[in-house]
C-alpha cells in the first residue's frame, strides 16, 4: 500500500495504517531525537510523543512531504524537551556506553581500530551536543538524515537561506571543535 | 576563528557559506568552475574548503541508530490521544479560559454589572412568584414602578406573565404586593464563579507541571 493511501485510511481512523507510517519512519525520527538530545530513554520519548502528537494531528496533514511533516512535529518536541526543566539532567556513562555513535566492528577491523573509532564516534557526537541547537538540527537533517534544503527548510519552518546559514555555521562549529581532537581524527585532516 | 565570512571580501575569496553550498552541490556549473579555479590559486581557501569537506564528510558517516524499540501506537493510546483533554496543553488552555472567564464575571460583580449577590431572579407578587426579570424603576414611593418581562407562558391571573410582554406596575406604599428578591441564587452563581476561578487555576498548574514548563 503506497503512503498516500496509509495516510487516508490512518485519517479515517485505521490505527493499523498509522503503524505501517510508524514503521516506516521511526528510525528517522528516532535517530533525530536521538542526535538532538543525545539520550536515548530520552529519545524514546520524545519520538513516542511525536506519533502520539502525529495521529491526533493527522487530519490537519494536507497534501505534501509526511517525513517532513513527522520530523517537525519531533523537532518541536526535541525544542519543548530543551526548554523544560527535565532537559538539564546528566546523561550517565552507561548510557553513553550503550549508544555507540559508530557502528560496531567489521570483521578485520582490530580491537585497537575499533577503539579508535568508537572514540571518534563519542567525540562527533559530543561535538554535535556542544553546537546550538538550531545548527545541529540543520546539520543532523542535512548531513546525517541527506535531506535536501527544501525538505529541512520544511521541517524546521525556516526559508532556505536561513537553513544555508544555519547548516554552514554549524559545520564550521563542528569543524572548531574537532580541531581540539585532531589525535583522534582521520590522518591528514586538515586544519587552517 | 574565521567569521562567515573571509577576511578580505575584495580578493574576492569564497565565503564559507559557498563553500558549504560547492559541497552539497547546490550551485551552477559555472559557480562551481569559478570556485574550483579559485582553489587553485588560493591555497587558504582551498584548505578552508577541504577541512569543511572532510568534516561533513565524517558526519555523514555517522550511522543511523536503530531504536531499541517499536512506536507503534497501541488502541489505548490511539483512543488517549484523539482525547483533547489527555493533551496536555488543553489543560493550560482550558484550565486559563476558566480562570479568566471567572475573572471577568468578578469584575462584572464589582462593578454591578451582572451576577451579583443581591440581584433578583425572581418576585412574588402578592402570593403570585413569577419567573420574571425585574426592574425596578423611580424611588420607592407613589412614582416608582416595577417592569416585569416573562419569558415563559402562563395563565397567571396577574396578567403579567405573556409571552415576552414588559409591563409596568405602579408601586405604591399602600399596595399589598411586596417584592421578595431570592439572593439566594445570587450566592450561588457567586460560588459558582468561586468554583470556576478555582478550578481553572488547578487545571492550568496541572496543564503547567505536565508539560514541565515554565507558567508563561
Amino acid at each position: 500500500m503506497d503512503e498516500a493511501e496509509l495516510i487516508r485510511r490512518a485519517k479515517d481512523g485505521e490505527l493499523e495504517c498509522f503503524n505501517q507510517l510508524v514503521l516506516r519512519y521511526q528510525t528517522q525520527v528516532y535517530n533525530l531525537s536521538f542526535r538532538m538530545v543525545g539520550h536515548s530513554a530520552t529519545a524514546e520519548d520524545i519520538t513516542q510523543e511525536s506519533f502520539v502528537s502525529a495521529y491526533r494531528k493527522l487530519r490537519s496533514f494536507q497534501a505534501g512531504n509526511f517525513l517532513a511533516w513527522l520530523m517537525r512535529i519531533a523537532t518541536n518536541a526535541c525544542m519543548d524537551h530543551f526548554r523544560s526543566a527535565h532537559s538539564k539532567r546528566n546523561v550517565s556513562l552507561e548510557e553513553l556506553e550503550e549508544n555507540p555513535s559508530f557502528s560496531p566492528t567489521s570483521g578485520g577491523e582490530s580491537p585497537e581500530a575499533y577503539a579508535l573509532r568508537r572514540e571518534l564516534g563519542e567525540v562527533l557526537k559530543q561535538s554535535l551536543l556542544s553546537i546550538p541547537s538550531d545548527q545541529r538540527i540543520a546539520l543532523i537533517l542535512i548531513d546525517l538524515q541527506g535531506l535536501s534544503y527544501d525538505e529541512a527548510s520544511q521541517v524546521i519552518g525556516v526559508p532556505i537561506g536561513t537553513v544555508k546559514s544555519r547548516l554552514s555555521r554549524g559545520r564550521i562549529a563542528m569543524r572548531e571543535r574537532l580541531q581540539n581532537k585532531r589525535e583522534l581524527l582521520p590522518s591528514g585532516f586538515r586544519f587552517s | 576563528m574565521m567569521g562567515i565570512f573571509r577576511r578580505n571580501p575584495a580578493a574576492k575569496h569564497v565565503r564559507l557559506e559557498e563553500m558549504s553550498s560547492l559541497i552539497d552541490g547546490s550551485i551552477t556549473g559555472e559557480q562551481r568552475f569559478s570556485y574550483e579555479s579559485h582553489f587553485q590559486s588560493c591555497l587558504s581557501c582551498k584548505d578552508e574548503f577541504l577541512g569543511i569537506q572532510e568534516t561533513v564528510s565524517l558526519l555523514k558517516k555517522m550511522p543511523m541508530v536503530q531504536p531499541a524499540k517499536s512506536f507503534i501506537l497501541t488502541k489505548r493510546e490511539s483512543q488517549e490521544s484523539s482525547w483533547s483533554l489527555n493533551n496536555i496543553f488543553s489543560f493550560r488552555r482550558v484550565g486559563m479560559t476558566m480562570a479568566l472567564v471567572a475573572m471577568l464575571l468578578f469584575a462584572g460583580n464589582l462593578s454591578g454589572l451582572v451576577g451579583a449577590p443581591n440581584d433578583s431572579s425572581s418576585i412574588q407578587v402578592g402570593s403570585k412568584t413569577l419567573p420574571s426579570l425585574i426592574r425596578v424603576s423611580g424611588e420607592s414611593g407613589p412614582e416608582s414602578s416595577l417592569s416585569l418581562i416573562s419569558n415563559e407562558n402562563s395563565n397567571d391571573s396577574t396578567g403579567y406573565s405573556e409571552t415576552f410582554l414588559e409591563e409596568s406596575i405602579p408601586l405604591n406604599e399602600s399596595d399589598s404586593q411586596q417584592i421578595s428578591v431570592d439572593s439566594k441564587v445570587g450566592f450561588e452563581l457567586w460560588n459558582l464563579q468561586v468554583g470556576f476561578f478555582v478550578l481553572g487555576i488547578i487545571l492550568f498548574l496541572v496543564g503547567s507541571l505536565r508539560a514541565r514548563r515554565s507558567f508563561f
